[in-house]
């Protein structure tokens, strides 16, 4: 099992190599002057002066591979380097707007699960009623439905017409920064207002991460009640079911002892990949939602033709991607006895 | 140890597609996603004919108007005929949806039947380069081309998507090729002395082609909302152009006073991406055993 896991880390080290060549390509695929952007940008004009000066610290006149290897020079050190844009350490920005998209996508995936497995169980379980093929074009339409589309809409229903939330921009109301400001402990803000016991301002984080997490969420119920019933129907029509049956047992114990926890196997992988799925919607949903986590930090990156920026985000989001198919596969081979020794 | 499971599904034959709408009697859903398909791909073709308006219209004196006989859909905030400029959607999902996969297909095939063809260094080449661009989520590697190029168009977008898609096809290839090599006719075809790539291109490449096929057209609704998501975030087609993401990324901010300007472009991605899952579900139905009478 170690063993595996660790061949499988090695083959890791090229492909995360890759992602840094292909990334930084990218990045500078078109030359162009955009010294003259950047010394725009942080208020100098823009003169001949303040360009060669931000050439010359960017490294942006060297030949390409020279730039690529000072870059990952500064990577290997953990160094993300600097924004030419904000003048601040890209690694001091990703620490602000990272927590905010592991708070989104942590609660999107336990409202998913939470969702889902029950869906598909009883799906499977009472197939061809009612309840079955109502959850299965829910699925459908789900899995079918543009996560924007689905944001604007919530906004339209329960800001707009309903009043149920509050406005659906931000993390937080505007006023909680005067009436009781929240300190930063861990970056996350549901635990740092719970540590600092600041309940007005827990409450309305908790209240404002309601519509984006169930935007997020929805097409990954579809996914997994999808195959979690798929999965389980394949189960409870092995021979194994039906000597269980045939033993007496109940149709609980059957359904929910003996089918279920086999049927789980495949929709671990489900779940796992669905984790880095989240990570594109919540590009998307941090866009609806004008929510300050990572992906709306790379759409404003891209914007301001900041490049480190631009790279620490396409980084991160490749090896979070990376590491959960990693970590997926893993798991399933764990939990699947017939792959434990062969692995 | 498991191949990333839903990149790398093994698909067969494309004859098999007339037997799958005999067999889809048992699964009418299928029958309404293939019937939904067939009307967009109608109303895309005859979009000139069938809009009553110039989808580019700007008419500053229709601004933000209800759904009414003269349209049907409303205006948008421009003025614009919302009806007319989702037909044109249409045509523009489709056809950037069509031209994505046949990029991706192209590489992806040429590349994995090289790979699955010579083996060894070729192989090991090929297939770790593939691994690499698997390795990005699609809409985060298109939304890092944007920022290089710093540009929006239609040709950009479609770039930005085909860069990343061509990997898993490159996958199924390769294994596809593997295993049509092996077979009896390609050994026969190589021993009576044709050269190796008349025996790829003309005797191997011809029997590998419906499982990529099958899946690029599993694919077609996924790779549609991928381009509308990227519309939307604004790094798709500029400003006014009637695509359905950014037609509603433009009217996102009147959608308080005038809910037709996102709704109707929104129903028409998802019932696109509807037909596309319902049929996709039918043909996999029919091909993937293991879940017959499952789904």
């Amino acid at each position: 099992m170690i063993r595996f896991s660790l061949r499988r880390l090695i083959l890791l080290v090229p492909v995360l190599v890759g992602i840094t060549l292909v990334t930084f390509t990218l990045a500078r695929v078109v030359p162009k002057n955009v010294a003259y952007v950047w010394a725009g940008a942080q208020g100098f004009r823009a003169t001949p002066e303040a360009a060669a000066q931000l050439t010359r610290q960017y490294h942006l006149d060297a030949p390409l591979p020279v730039q690529y290897f000072h870059y990952m020079a500064d990577l290997l050190r953990g160094d993300l380097g600097t924004s030419p844009v904000t003048t601040r350490p890209v690694i001091n920005e990703i620490k602000q707007f990272l927590p905010h998209t592991v708070e989104l996508a942590v609660s999107a995936m336990l409202l998913s699960v939470l969702l889902g497995l029950p869906i598909g169980v009883i799906s499977a379980v009472r197939r061809n009623t009612l309840v079955d093929h109502l959850s299965r074009l829910t699925a459908l339409l789900g899995v079918s439905m543009p996560v924007f589309w689905l944001g604007l809409l919530l906004q339209l229903v329960f800001y707009s017409w309903l009043g149920l939330v509050p406005d659906p921009g931000g993390r937080l109301s505007n006023r909680i920064r005067y009436t009781s400001p929240v300190q930063s402990v861990t970056g996350f803000l549901l635990v740092d207002t719970v540590v600092t016991g600041n309940w007005i301002a827990f409450q309305d984080a908790l209240v404002h991460l309601i519509l984006p997490a169930i935007t997020l969420a929805l097409p990954q119920v579809a996914m997994i009640s999808r195959m979690t019933r798929s999965s389980m129907l394949e189960v409870l029509g092995q021979d194994y079911i039906r000597t269980s049956r045939a033993k007496g047992l109940s149709e609980r114990v059957v359904n929910y002892r003996h089918a279920l926890r086999n049927a789980l196997i495949p929709v671990t992988t489900v779940v796992g990949l669905s984790l880095a799925w989240l990570l594109t919607g919540s590009v998307v949903t941090e866009v609806v939602f004008y929510w300050p986590g990572l992906g709306r930090y790379g759409v404003e990156a891209i914007l301001a033709f900041d490049f480190p920026g631009v790279m620490a985000f396409t980084i991160i989001a490749a090896c979070v991607f990376v590491f959960a198919n990693l970590a997926t596969d893993i798991l399933y081979t764990r939990l699947d006895p017939r792959l434990r020794e062969g692995g | 140890m498991i191949r990333n499971a839903p990149d790398a599904r093994p698909v067969r034959g494309v004859g098999q597609l007339r037997q799958a709408w005999r067999r889809s009697k048992r699964n009418p859903l299928s029958r309404v996603g293939a019937l939904i398909i067939a009307g967009l791909v109608l109303v895309s073709l005859f979009a000139p004919v069938l809009a009553p308006h110039d989808p580019r219209f700007v008419n500053l004196l229709d601004q933000l108007r209800p759904p009414s006989s003269a349209h049907p859909f409303g205006t948008d905030s421009a003025g614009m005929d919302i009806f007319s400029r989702v037909l044109h959607g249409g045509r523009l999902a489709l056809a950037s949806g069509l031209i994505i996969l046949l990029l991706s297909t192209l590489t992806g095939s040429l590349l994995g039947s090289l790979a699955g063809y010579f083996g060894g260094r070729t192989d090991e080449t090929i297939m770790r380069i593939t691994d690499v661009f698997l390795a990005f989520p699609g809409l985060i590697l298109a939304m890092a081309v944007v920022a290089g190029v710093q540009q929006r168009s239609l040709v950009v977008l479609v770039v930005a998507i085909a860069l990343r898609w061509w990997a898993p096809y490159a996958r199924i290839m390769r294994a596809q090729t593997m295993a049509v090599s092996a077979l009896e006719f390609a050994q026969a075809a190589l021993a009576s002395g044709a050269s190796p790539r008349r025996v790829l291109f003309r005797h191997i490449l011809p029997n590998t082609i419906s499982p990529i096929v099958v899946q690029a057209t599993l694919d077609l609704g996924y790779v549609i909302l991928t381009a509308a998501s990227l519309s939307f975030i604004g790094f798709g087609v500029p400003p006014g152009e009637p695509e359905w993401g950014r037609m509603i990324a433009d009217g996102r901010q009147h959608m308080r006073t005038a809910w037709w300007v996102i709704t109707f472009p929104g129903v028409a991605i998802l019932l696109t991406v509807l037909g596309f899952n319902l049929l996709g579900d039918g043909i996999r139905d029919v091909l993937d055993p293991r879940m017959q009478g499952a789904a």
